[in-house]
């Protein structure tokens, strides 16, 4: 066992039975850990063109070098398989306990193959790894699984992450679940769990985490949590007086919440439900392991039973489906968590519905006798129902999105989505920072794998040093993003231009996405949640990631080394999809957005298909990759120390030398 | 001796278990503070967490730096002892036998024999500077001097009958009042 480090990756066959473990060691030099180990992994062991439901997919859970250490935020697991959703890598961060429990029960990654014959379920215990029956469990909600494995296992001390119904049936985005309200949402990992018979995977370590340092390593996290204190308070995005989701996503220029709160006929407005929130039962604040921001509500309303509930899901069942209805908000999240389906996701199948059935295109013999008007509650959990047993109308809406127009026979245009994935509640547009992080998103979704939120205003002149509020001008990310914005302004100003570059302008996104996506990235490697970093002004910065990694590992690693680490996970996620036959032509929105004027904050603003492709230009040409095919360089990859993936893909046919008309 | 001189010294690690929030930041920074690694497992206070269909409870556990000690009383080689200074439990590594008597005396199952060690470890209350206290976001830990104690439990009880007082009569109607927030965040 090395410093940091579980010290194997644990790699389950369940067609077979067979149960390996092989040293991280293997990996580790080049890939950080999490994101990294799948992105190497996954590109090594699953062959392209795989069907993402079948046995030869490869489901990972990886950890990284952080994980169950005091760095703040160090409870997350990294999940990735090939998506049913979007056909290429999915990826999926979740928080919760199972991540340092496996990392003191010894492993750094989770390697899943194959298909069990039947329901089974993993049960880890330090060395010991079995292979159990799950028959018994196929059925029960996420909650009910997770205490039935822990009554059987006789130990109140295990954590479990699980499948629930949605994964089951194989609805499209279903999600893995954990402790309660954490899951991987996005992407439909739970439904490739689901299609491998496996139920749920139980963990239980008690080997801790060897620290080369420990002296420096306490000093350094200590800081750490000190310095992010003052800050704290950015996370409590539900219960700060007057700031709620509605009002603050609005203020962004979020077009749906817009229209949601403006349009008084939705039953008068977001108001009904905002004030039955604000008088909500909540019991208190709950988060991850090892973490001090504790971002969730805990809920325990009578006749309803508990909830936790983390900021993105305030919005899915508002604003997306127009409900303004405390109990169908409640119900609606409680039901998603337990039955294991992606919140963000089924709330737009259901807002596309809604939207047919408003613009009459489908009727009540369409939707199983459903009246889908818009902010009908008892509709909306029905359908939700329905779309978690794959039932009637529930069906189409529970297929991929180029499936479900057909499904129900009519030629209407997809759901909104980003790379096939229902697009989540967020805003994508008038932020052009966010605009490009949801396109170069390799999961598509949303935009929070591309795009540094304290970046979104750089160059708009307001606040000190051009930063918004957010961020911590002092840090290496801002002084670098400043650099990049400052040269752009000044380029601005050299063609004669007006120097600011407004929330709406193209110049310098593409960049700054490009630097935002490798910051995550390393984050998302180490295990750390991205969330306390500087992406939402949490405080934790990449410099405190270097030296609490050097303290940790005994091994100096600086700001530079984790850059670099994260290009080449980059390139690497980038090349899986390449194989898959993604190029830049996939980096879109979907079609109903572009030139499409919002009544938001900006009405009138809107992106044009100019804008997407100069973004587009300018985050490749930072990223060292292609222009024209939006695909990492060969010199790019062996500068990286790619040759192998260099010379895949140039058999294939599907890379350029750098150097190469780049579209300048 | 169980209380030696009538224990006029110490400070006490109070825990309020309404408002822990069940992070563990206590658990990962006392072992790696005391143990010099990271591992729930060794540490001196552990969180209990407890998942029922949904439902979470956690509750902090450490020493109570019992008058009575328990540990001190059954403990075969007198190796448990109270620091003058803190008032907190000591044990003496050359007289421990790692037996495990104590931790099954002590009411809260607090004290425990650490297997690396060879012997039984407990809080020491970081020698009058607890690191947990310090870590811990949500106020659930406090150290406070020991002739604090009951005030402070009668405080925070006093506290939830005016909570539960509120709820009852309600909230009063302005205090809903809604304006947008006109600064994005």
């Amino acid at each position: 066992m090395g410093y940091m480090r579980g010290g194997k990756l644990l790699r389950i066959d369940l067609s077979s039975g067979a149960i390996e473990k092989t040293p991280t060691s293997d990996y580790q030099d080049l890939w950080l850990g999490g994101r990294g180990l799948n992105a190497r992994i996954l590109y090594e062991e699953l062959k392209a063109g795989t069907d993402p439901l079948a046995p030869e997919n490869v489901l990972m859970f990886s950890i990284g070098p952080f994980t169950g250490t005091l760095v703040p935020g160090s409870g997350r697991v990294e999940v990735a398989a090939k998506s049913p959703a979007s056909g290429t890598q999915g990826m999926s961060n979740m928080g919760g306990y199972w991540a340092p429990e496996f990392k003191y029960a010894g492993y750094d990654s989770l390697i899943i193959k194959g298909k069990a014959p039947k329901p089974v379920y993993l049960s880890i215990y330090n060395d010991r790894v079995e292979i159990r029956d799950a028959s018994h469990l196929w059925g029960l909600d996420t909650w009910q699984t997770q205490d039935a494995i822990r009554k059987e296992l006789g130990s109140q001390e295990t954590s479990v992450l699980c499948i629930g119904p949605a994964g089951e049936n194989q609805v499209v985005y279903a999600s893995i679940q954990t402790a309660v309200g954490n899951a991987a949402g996005r992407t439909g990992m739970g439904t490739v769990m689901g299609s491998k018979n496996l139920k749920a995977v139980a963990v239980r370590g008690t080997k801790g985490v060897a620290i080369a340092d420990p002296d420096r390593f306490l000093a350094l996290c200590l800081e750490a949590l000190e310095a992010q204190k003052p800050l704290l308070d950015m996370a409590r995005t539900t219960d700060l007086g007057d700031n709620d989701p509605p009002s603050w996503a609005s203020v962004l220029g979020n077009y749906e919440a817009t229209e949601w709160i403006k349009q008084k006929e939705f039953k008068g407005g977001h108001k009904p439900f905002w004030e039955a929130h604000k008088n909500r039962q909540g019991e208190g604040r709950t988060g991850c392991f090892n973490c001090q921001v504790r971002c969730m509500d805990y809920y325990n309303l009578e006749g309803y039973g508990p909830l936790v509930a983390s900021c993105t899901v305030y919005g899915a069942p508002t604003w997306l489906v127009k409900n303004n209805d405390m109990k169908t908000w409640y119900a609606f999240v409680s039901r998603c968590q337990r039955n294991g389906i992606d919140a963000q996701s089924v709330s737009r199948m259901i807002a596309w519905a809604m939207e047919l059935y408003e613009q009459g295109l489908i009727t009540k013999s369409d939707t199983d006798g459903l009246d889908l008007t818009w902010g009908n509650g008892d509709a909306t959990i029905q359908l939700l129902d329905k779309i978690t047993k794959r039932e009637g109308f529930g069906d189409a809406l529970a297929s991929h999105v180029a499936e479900a127009g057909k499904k129900i026979g009519k030629t209407v245009d997809e759901p909104l989505n980003l790379k096939g994935v229902p697009l989540g509640v967020t805003n994508v547009m008038n932020f052009r920072a966010r605009t490009i992080g949801a396109l170069i998103n390799p999961r598509g979704t949303d935009e929070y794998r591309g795009r540094m939120g304290t970046f979104d205003n750089l160059g708009s002149g307001s606040g000190a040093g051009h930063m918004t509020g957010m961020a911590s001008p002092d840090s290496w990310e801002a002084k670098t993003a400043q650099d990049i914005t400052d040269k752009a302004m000044a380029a601005k100003e050299k063609a004669g231009g007006d120097p600011i570059i407004g929330q709406t302008d193209c110049e310098s996104r593409g960049e700054l996405a490009a630097l935002g996506q490798k910051l995550i990235t390393v984050s998302d490697s180490l295990g750390q949640c991205k969330w306390n970093t500087i992406f939402l002004n949490l405080g934790i910065s990449i410099e405190f990631q270097a030296q609490a990694l050097s303290a940790g590992s005994g091994s100096q690693t600086d700001i530079e080394d984790l850059m670099e680490a994260a290009a080449r996970i980059s390139a690497q996620e980038r090349a899986f999809a390449a194989r898959e036959g993604f190029t830049r032509e996939q980096d879109t929105l979907p079609k109903k957005l572009i030139n499409r004027q919002m009544p938001g904050t900006w009405p009138d603003d809107k992106v044009t298909t100019e804008d997407l492709e100069k973004m587009k230009d300018d985050y490749y040409r930072a990223m060292e990759w292609d222009v024209q095919t939006g695909l990492p360089a060969i010199d790019t990859l062996q500068s990286l120390k790619l040759d192998d993936v260099a010379s895949d893909l140039q058999k294939l046919g599907i890379v350029n030398h750098n150097g190469q008309p780049r579209g300048e | 001796m169980a209380n030696p001189g009538g224990s006029k010294m110490g400070n006490v690690i109070l825990i309020d278990t309404e408002k822990c929030s069940g992070c563990r930041l206590c658990e990962v920074a006392c072992s790696l503070k005391n143990m010099k690694e990271c591992n729930p497992e060794r540490s001196r206070i552990r969180v209990i967490r407890t998942q029922n269909n949904g439902q979470l409870e956690f509750v902090p556990s450490t020493c109570m730096q019992c008058e009575t000690a328990m540990c001190e009383l059954v403990c075969p080689t007198e190796a448990i002892s109270r620091d003058p200074e803190t008032g907190a439990r000591i044990i003496s590594a050359s007289k421990c036998i790692g037996c495990s008597a104590c931790s099954y005396a002590c009411p809260f199952g607090a004290i425990y024999v650490d297997r690396k060690l060879g012997r039984a470890n407990v809080c020491n209350q970081c020698e009058g500077d607890p690191l947990c206290v310090k870590v811990c976001p949500s106020g659930a830990l406090q150290y406070v001097p020991h002739d604090q104690v009951n005030i402070t439990l009668r405080r925070n009880g006093a506290q939830r009958i005016v909570a539960a007082h509120e709820v009852t009569i309600g909230v009063p109607p302005e205090s809903n009042h809604w304006e947008p927030n006109p600064e994005p965040c």
